[in-house]
C-alpha cells in the first residue's frame, strides 16, 4: 500500500495521453456527478458563485466543461511541480497495524522523495469582504422538475470560535426528522426537501439553507415560511431540547464515523487540513458540547443577517450561467511557474519493478456469534464487533415487494418507510424528537423478499430508543395526514427518478427481467400504484407481515451479547398475535422472460444509460461465489475490465459498474453504464463484444489474483 | 473482495445489512464469516465456467435510455428488433412497458 501511494505521488506518470484519457474521463465525471442531477448545478455552481466574491472557493473544484477543455498537459505538470511534495503531503494511517513496524516502512517508502520542483506558497493570505448589501440570484438549469428557494451567506473559517456555534445551528435547522426547516416547510407540505449546510474551510466558509417546493405555485408560500423561520432563530432563543438534540445527533453522527478505520482516517485528515491541526476533531466535538443558546442566537444574529444575503431560486430554464453569475468579475489567481522537469515515461513491461508481494495475513479474531431466542421463540442473532459505544440492532419480517400487488405497488415499503410517522399517543414529530434526542437513527425499508428495521444509538441510550422501536413496529397507526403527505413525496420523487436515465434504467430493467411475475413489482411504486394506496393499506400490512412468528433480530456493535439479547426480549419478548403472519409467494421471480432491446426515448436527457441484464442463479446456488468473482473480474470497481475498458482506455463514460442484484430466488445480474449521449453504441458494441469474447475464452491466472481468489 | 467485505462488516450497521440478509435469504449468520474462504475456494476455471453460462450478450436483455435520435439508427444495426417506447408511454408496472393504447383516460 505505502509502496503504490509512493508511486503515484513521486512518480506519477503524465503524458498527453494520460492527460487526454483523464480529460475525458473528468468530463464525464462533471456530467454525471453536476449536469445530469436535476441540483447538481445549483450545488456547485449556484451556491458557491453567490458566496464567494474573491476568494479562490468561488471556482468549483471540478471546473467547467470549457475550463477542462482549455486545460493544457503543461497546466498539469506545473501544478504537479507547484504542490506535490513531502512538505504539502500528510500520510494518515488508522486501524490495526504496530507503529514501529509502520515508523519502518514510511522511512523506506517515502524517505526519498525529493522536495517540490516549483515550491509556492500554499498561505491564502486574502479573505472575503462582508457584503454590503443583500442580492437575489433567478437562476435556471435545465431539467429541473421542482423549483428551489433559498439563500447563502458568508460564513468564517473553520478554526474560527464560532464555528462550532454554526455547525450546531446547522443541525437545528435542518438535521433529522424533527428540524426548524423540516417542521415548518416539510411537514406542512409546502416542499419535499429542505437542507441547510455550513460549509467551513480553512480560509473562508458559507451557510447555505434550501427548500425543493412542491410545485411552481407555492414558490411564495414557502419563501415566506423559509424566512420567518431564518428571522424567528435570529430573534429567539432555541429550546434547551433542541440544543440537547442537536448536540447529540452530531455526536452520534461522530461516533458512527469513526466505527471503522476508514472514518477514523477521514476525519482525522479533514480536520488537519482544514485547521493545521491533529487534534481539532476532538477540540471541535468539545466545543459543540459547550455550545449554549445564547450562543445560536448571537450567531445567528450576526451571519444569517438579512442585509448579508443573497437569496436564491433555481427554477427550470435555459442552461445559463449568466443567470447566476456574481457581480463582482471573478478575479484572476494565482499563475503557477511554468513546469521545468522532463515527462516520465512508463517503463518497457520488462524494466519495470515489481511491487512489493503482499505481507503475511495477520490472524484477525472473528468475533463470536451467539444465538439465541426469545421467550416467544423470536430469533437473535448478537456479535460485539466493536468497542465504540455504539451499536445498532435491525428487525428483519417478510413483506416486501414480491408481497405487494401490482395495482398497489409500493405498500410494502411505505409501511415500512412511513411506520415511524404515529403511534398511540405519540405524533411524527414527537417520535423524530425522541430519537434524535438519544442520538438515535431509525429507518426501514422494503425491498423484493421482505422489510427490514434498523435502528442504531450510542449503547448508553439503547434501552430508551429500542423501547420506542418496538412501540412503533408493533402497533404504527399510519395518521392519515402524515400518510397523505409522504405519498404525495413519494410521487414528487419517483418524478424526479423517473428523468434520471439511470435510475430510470433500473425500473425498466426489473419489469423487463421479471414481467408479470411479483419480482416484477417495482419497491417504490409507481406514480399511479402510489395514487392507489390507503392508509388501511398500510394498517393492514403491518398487522400482517409485522409478525412476531417471523420475526428475527440481529444486534452488532459495541455491545455485550447479553446485553443486546437482554435489549430484544424487553423490546418482543412478550409479543404475540392470534391472527396468523401474511402469505409470501413460493415463486417469485417467474419464467424466464424474453430477451428484448427496449429503448425509452428521452429527448432532453443529458447522458445515456445502458442497462444489459441477464437472469443469474440464487444465493443459495452453487454458482453464487464463481459468479461473484466473475463478477468482479469483469466489473469490479477500478481494476474491473469494463472499468478499465471504458473509462480508463477511453473515457466513455465516468462509472461502469457490475451488480448482482439479489432477489432470494433468482438475481438478476446487471452492467450499468452512463456513457454521455453521443456514444452509448461505440460503448454498448464494446461492452458486449467484451464481455462475449471473455465468456467463450478463458479467465487467465492473472485477472484471479488481482481479484484476490488465488 | 475479500476486503470490500470485511470493510462492510467493520460498522455495525453494515454488519447487520450483511447478516440480515443472509438470513433473510435463509442462510445462517456464520455465512458472513465464511465469505473469505468460499471465495479463496473458487479458482479461475470455475469463475470462467460461470461467466460462460450467464454473461452471454445474446441472452441479455439491453435498455438504454437517452436521446433516441442520437443513437437509434447504430443500436439497429447491430440489434435488430428494438422496442422503442417514449418517455410518456411507459408503464413500469406491465411486462409490455407500454401504456395501454385506446382506453380513456383514468380507466
Amino acid at each position: 500500500m505505502l509502496w503504490t501511494h509512493r508511486e503515484r505521488m513521486a512518480k506519477v506518470v503524465v503524458d498527453e495521453e494520460v492527460f487526454e484519457t483523464e480529460r475525458g474521463v473528468v468530463k464525464e465525471e462533471l456530467r454525471q456527478r453536476v449536469l445530469a442531477p436535476p441540483y447538481g448545478r445549483l450545488q456547485r455552481f449556484v451556491l458557491p458563485e453567490a458566496a464567494y466574491d474573491v476568494m479562490p472557493h468561488r471556482r468549483p473544484g471540478i471546473g467547467s466543461i470549457d475550463d477542462l477543455d482549455s486545460a493544457t498537459l503543461d497546466d498539469a505538470r506545473a501544478f504537479y511541480e507547484a504542490y506535490y511534495g513531502p512538505d504539502t503531503a500528510t500520510l494518515i494511517v488508522a486501524g490495526n497495524f504496530e507503529l514501529s513496524q509502520l515508523r519502518r516502512l514510511v522511512d523506506d517508502y517515502f524517505a526519498d522523495i525529493p522536495s517540490r520542483q516549483n515550491p509556492v506558497d500554499l498561505a491564502i493570505a486574502m479573505r472575503e469582504p462582508e457584503l454590503t448589501g443583500p442580492r437575489t440570484v433567478n437562476a435556471t438549469g435545465p431539467n429541473v422538475p421542482l423549483p428551489v428557494v433559498g439563500a447563502v451567506w458568508k460564513a468564517p473559517p473553520t478554526t474560527h470560535p464560532d464555528g462550532a456555534v454554526l455547525e450546531v445551528l446547522e443541525a437545528i435547522l435542518s438535521r433529522g426528522d424533527n428540524s426548524r426547516l423540516g417542521n415548518a416547510l416539510v411537514r406542512t407540505g409546502q416542499v419535499v426537501e429542505a437542507s441547510a449546510s455550513t460549509y467551513l474551510f480553512r480560509e473562508a466558509g458559507l451557510v447555505s439553507a434550501y427548500v425543493i417546493v412542491s410545485g411552481t405555485d407555492s414558490m411564495e408560500l414557502a419563501s415566506s415560511t423559509f424566512d420567518a423561520e431564518i428571522e424567528r432563530i435570529r430573534s429567539e432563543a432555541v429550546s434547551a431540547a433542541e440544543l440537547a438534540e442537536a448536540k447529540n445527533e452530531i455526536v452520534a453522527s461522530a461516533l458512527r464515523r469513526r466505527e471503522t478505520a476508514r472514518g477514523r482516517a477521514f476525519e482525522l485528515g479533514e480536520a488537519l487540513v482544514s485547521s493545521g491541526d491533529p487534534e481539532f476533531a476532538d477540540k471541535r466535538l468539545a466545543e459543540i458540547i459547550q455550545v449554549t443558546a445564547d450562543d445560536i442566537l448571537r450567531v445567528a444574529a450576526k451571519y444569517l443577517d438579512p442585509q448579508k444575503r443573497v437569496s436564491i431560486t433555481y427554477t427550470d430554464g435555459a442552461d445559463d450561467p449568466a443567470s447566476y453569475a456574481n457581480p463582482t468579475p471573478m478575479p484572476e489567481f494565482r499563475t503557477l511557474p511554468a513546469a521545468t522537469g522532463e515527462i516520465r515515461q512508463v517503463l518497457a513491461e520488462d524494466k519495470r519493478i515489481a511491487p512489493p508481494g503482499p505481507g503475511a495475513s495477520p490472524d484477525v479474531a472473528t468475533p463470536e456469534i451467539v444465538e439465541s431466542t426469545l421467550s416467544n421463540g423470536i430469533k437473535v442473532v448478537a456479535v460485539q464487533t466493536g468497542e465504540v459505544p455504539i451499536a445498532t440492532l435491525t428487525m428483519i419480517v417478510p413483506g416486501g415487494s414480491k408481497t405487494d400487488s401490482r395495482q398497489k405497488a409500493g405498500v410494502a415499503n411505505l409501511a415500512a418507510d412511513l411506520a415511524d410517522k404515529g403511534v398511540e399517543g405519540m405524533s411524527a414529530t414527537q417520535i423524530a424528537a425522541r430519537f434524535e434526542s438519544l442520538g438515535a437513527s431509525f429507518g426501514g425499508g422494503a425491498g423484493s423478499d421482505g422489510t427490514f428495521f434498523s435502528l442504531t444509538a450510542p449503547v448508553a441510550n439503547l434501552g430508551a430508543a429500542s423501547a420506542l422501536a418496538a412501540e412503533i413496529i408493533r402497533g404504527a397507526t399510519y395518521p392519515e395526514q402524515e400518510f397523505e403527505r409522504e405519498r404525495n413525496r413519494a410521487a414528487a420523487n419517483l418524478q424526479v427518478a423517473a428523468k434520471n436515465p439511470g435510475s430510470l434504467s433500473r425500473f425498466v430493467a426489473r419489469a423487463a427481467m421479471y414481467g408479470d411475475a411479483p419480482y416484477g413489482s417495482q419497491p417504490g411504486g409507481t406514480i399511479d400504484s402510489l395514487g392507489a394506496i390507503t392508509r388501511e393499506d398500510l394498517l393492514a400490512h403491518r398487522q400482517s407481515y409485522f409478525h412476531p412468528d417471523a420475526m428475527q433480530i440481529v444486534v452488532s456493535g459495541g455491545i455485550a451479547p447479553d446485553a443486546a439479547i437482554e435489549a430484544a426480549q424487553a423490546m418482543f419478548g412478550d409479543w404475540s398475535v392470534a391472527t396468523p403472519a401474511g402469505s409470501v409467494p413460493n415463486e417469485a421471480a417467474g419464467k424466464t422472460q424474453p430477451v428484448r432491446t427496449i429503448v425509452v426515448d428521452m429527448p432532453d436527457a443529458g447522458q445515456a444509460a445502458v442497462i444489459a441484464a441477464v437472469r443469474a442463479p440464487s444465493r443459495k446456488g452453487d454458482d453464487f461465489y464463481a459468479l461473484e468473482l466473475a463478477n468482479s473480474v469483469l466489473g469490479g470497481g477500478s481494476s474491473g475490465r469494463l472499468f478499465e475498458e471504458i473509462r480508463t482506455k477511453r473515457s466513455l463514460s465516468y462509472g461502469s459498474a457490475l451488480g448482482l442484484q439479489i432477489e432470494q430466488m433468482t438475481p438478476f445480474f446487471r452492467p450499468a453504464h452512463k456513457p454521455r449521449m453521443k456514444l452509448p453504441m461505440k460503448l454498448r458494441r464494446y461492452s458486449l463484444m467484451n464481455s462475449r469474447g471473455w465468456a467463450q475464452s478463458h479467465c487467465p491466472k492473472t485477472c484471479c489474483k488481482s481479484a484476490g481468489c488465488i | 473482495m475479500t476486503g470490500r467485505n470485511a470493510r462492510a462488516l467493520e460498522t455495525s450497521g453494515g454488519f447487520n445489512n450483511i447478516v440480515a440478509s443472509l438470513l433473510q435469504q435463509g442462510l445462517g449468520p456464520d455465512e458472513a464469516m465464511r465469505f473469505a474462504d468460499a471465495l479463496a475456494r473458487v479458482d479461475s476455471d470455475a469463475a470462467s465456467k460461470a461467466a460462460q453460462q450467464y454473461v452471454d450478450p445474446d441472452k441479455a436483455t439491453l435498455i438504454v435510455v437517452g436521446d433516441a435520435k442520437q443513437f437509434l439508427d447504430e443500436l439497429r444495426a447491430i440489434r435488430g428488433d428494438i422496442e422503442v417506447i417514449a418517455e410518456d408511454q411507459l408503464d413500469l408496472s406491465s411486462a409490455s412497458l407500454r401504456k395501454p393504447t385506446g382506453q380513456g383516460a383514468g380507466e
